[in-house]
């Protein structure tokens, strides 16, 4: 279990790196088309790579968001709630979040496949974009995997304790 | 009466399993519309909603300025505005506390988030208010409260979700609340001069400074001053767009780092870590949010509460009333762009039916709902400030802001007495 945890965890780190890359490659795109613009020579295609690239960039880090608890929730009620049933609560509302994930990534993922197998191209730059869509299909995944993860390992330190 | 049930069981979800607001948000607009509809056209909306969200143009303004702030906070802009406030004020009464307070404001001009606010005016105008035996509830106050302005003032984060999700115009909301943040961190400045001439003890005056002092250390605000320029002034021309304005923000917000020799690699990769995990959690909200908003337009709430209320005959000006009450009691029960989102769907309709401007509810929205960040049970800047100063109870925090509580509503009430306020800068805006 800490070995898939491990994993999980370095997995995350580096999908949030490629995501730091796309953030600063977004950032640049926006610059040089404004500067370009100003000259006269906008960038054509920065609309739709600004678009992509903040998919991906929202996308990848799903899941170390979550292995950072960063997700805003509401505890104002569950804080008082005696510790077992607190858990069980927490654990309920991570299979949901597991199960809406899980549709999340199937369905993103089969919208990705449709625009590959129709061929859909971007409209100003004409390249196909459904790698993105798979992109973003994945870190769905991911995220869905992370809070299976939560849910185990709140069951295993369960465990270990009433042993 | 479905839409009605998806908001219990949303509030259920949320305040008994502790669910993430964006997912509780999709998970019920989900089921919502599986229920009405069919399971199939509800999973086809969380495939296509989730893509076309996270794929949004619009939507990339919110990761560019809060790297800005990121970038600004790691290059220490906090600690010069600090200074150059300190000179100016901090030999008044309580002008040490005035001095946080405009920090504070002067930082939410390039940072759109109160908790970044929050801790970064901790670290560095507490020590120097213990230094100068200020007591702690005026202190902590001035810092939890003056960073309440980072939702206010531009580029506020819940300004741009509030006009992505409304389609309102980012630049005409940025520039609405220029005057009505300015409003709130004067009325700040003042309920610390009351609170002095109340009890003098709690913050005295500080050393005399000469005026070449307070000359020299004008440039410490240059960067603030430059940086909210170049962002708001590209919007007031139409010469970039919000993303663009961003994107200049952060290469400004970099340039000035280097320049200044205080911006690290570690800051940098920590600015971008930081951005990218807040990033992905507004998002979340935000998908939540349009699936959310989906199921309620399906279901015929917003229509239903619409003419409910066109039936009651009440003067619209009540049923604003009636409106912020509900945003400002939400707000001190949870995270306010939450709730927003949660709401927007169900009041917006509402709002504009009754003959009322977006821009200007936008703008009295943000001075609302960022009340919850200082009042109990969430009060998310004060627990800020309390974790970074674990010696001083949360009483006493709390204590202390229930001095600066009517500045929000007066605040409040000036803008909706006189919409000008909101609504004239706006106006000029091409």
């Amino acid at each position: 279990m800490k070995s898939i945890i491990r994993f999980n965890e370095t997995l995350n780190v580096v999908l949030t790196v490629a995501g730091g890359v796309s953030l600063v490659v977004m950032t640049a795109i926006a610059c040089v088309n404004m500067i370009l613009r100003l000259l006269g020579t906008p960038l054509a295609p920065a609309y739709e790579l600004v678009s992509y690239c903040g998919a991906i960039t929202v996308a990848l880090p799903l899941g170390y968001t979550q292995v950072k608890r960063a997700h805003i929730s509401v505890d104002i009620l569950s804080s008082r709630f005696p510790d077992g049933v607190r858990k069980t609560a927490v654990g309920t509302s991570m299979v949901l979040g597991f199960l809406f994930f899980s549709a999340a990534a199937w369905k993103v993922g089969q919208h990705a496949t449709t625009l590959w197998l129709k061929g859909e191209l971007s409209e100003t730059t004409r390249m196909p974009f459904y790698p993105f869509t798979y992109a973003v299909a994945a870190s769905c995944g991911i995220m869905a995997f992370c809070l299976l993860l939560d849910v185990l390992s709140m069951v295993f330190s369960q465990e270990e304790s009433a042993q | 009466m479905i839409g009605l049930t998806g908001i219990i069981i949303l509030l259920l979800l949320m305040f008994f399993l502790e669910m993430p607001v964006g997912f509780a948000m999709g998970l019920v607009g989900t089921a919502g519309i599986w229920y009405v509809l069919s399971g199939d056209a509800a999973l086809a909306t969380v495939g296509s909603e989730i893509w076309e969200t996270f794929s949004n143009y619009g939507l990339t303004v919110i990761p560019m300025f809060i790297l800005m702030g990121q970038i600004c906070f790691y290059c220490g802009v906090n600690q010069n505005l600090f200074n150059t406030a300190y000179t100016w004020m901090g030999r008044l009464r309580g002008g040490l506390a005035m001095a946080t307070v405009m920090a504070c404001a002067g930082f939410s001009a390039i940072c759109g988030s109160n908790t970044a606010t929050a801790a970064t005016m901790s670290s560095v105008a507490l020590p120097e208010m213990r230094k100068y035996r200020y007591e702690p509830a005026l202190s902590t106050a001035a810092v939890a409260c003056g960073s309440t302005l980072g939702v206010v003032i531009p580029p506020s984060v819940v300004l741009m979700v509030y006009g992505i999700y409304t389609e309102q115009s980012i630049g005409k909301l940025f520039w609405g609340s220029v005057l009505p943040g300015l409003v709130m961190t004067f009325l700040l400045c003042v309920s610390v001069a009351v609170m002095c001439i109340v009890h003098p003890n709690r913050g005295p005056g500080g050393p005399r400074t000469r005026m070449l002092d307070k000359v020299k250390v004008l440039p410490g605000a240059s960067e603030m001053i430059i940086l909210f320029v170049l962002v708001m002034a590209g919007l007031y021309s139409g010469a970039y767009t919000p993303t663009e304005a961003g994107a200049a923000g952060v290469f400004f917000a970099l340039l000035l780092g280097l320049i200044r020799g205080k911006l690290t690699w570690k800051g940098f990769v920590s600015a971008i870590a930081d951005t990218l995990k807040v990033t992905c959690m507004i998002i979340i909200i935000v998908t939540g949010a349009v699936i959310f908003g989906r199921f309620l337009t399906i279901s015929g709430l917003p229509q239903d509460l619409t003419d409910y209320v066109a039936r009651l005959a009440l003067p619209p000006w009540a049923v604003m009333t009636f409106i912020l009450i509900i945003y400002a009691v939400a707000g001190c029960v949870m995270d306010a762009l939450g709730f927003l989102l949660v709401s927007i769907p169900i009041f917006f309709p509402l709002v504009v039916a009754m003959g009322y401007d977006p821009i200007w509810f936008g703008c009295i929205l943000t001075v609302v709902t960022t009340l919850g960040a200082v009042t109990p049970p969430v009060g998310i800047s004060v627990y800020v400030v309390a974790g970074m100063n674990r010696d001083i109870p949360i009483g006493t925090i709390f204590s202390g802001v229930l001095w600066f509580l009517p500045v929000y509503i007066v605040t409040a009430v000036i803008m909706a007495l006189w919409p000008g306020l909101v609504l004239f800068l706006p106006s000029l805006v091409r």
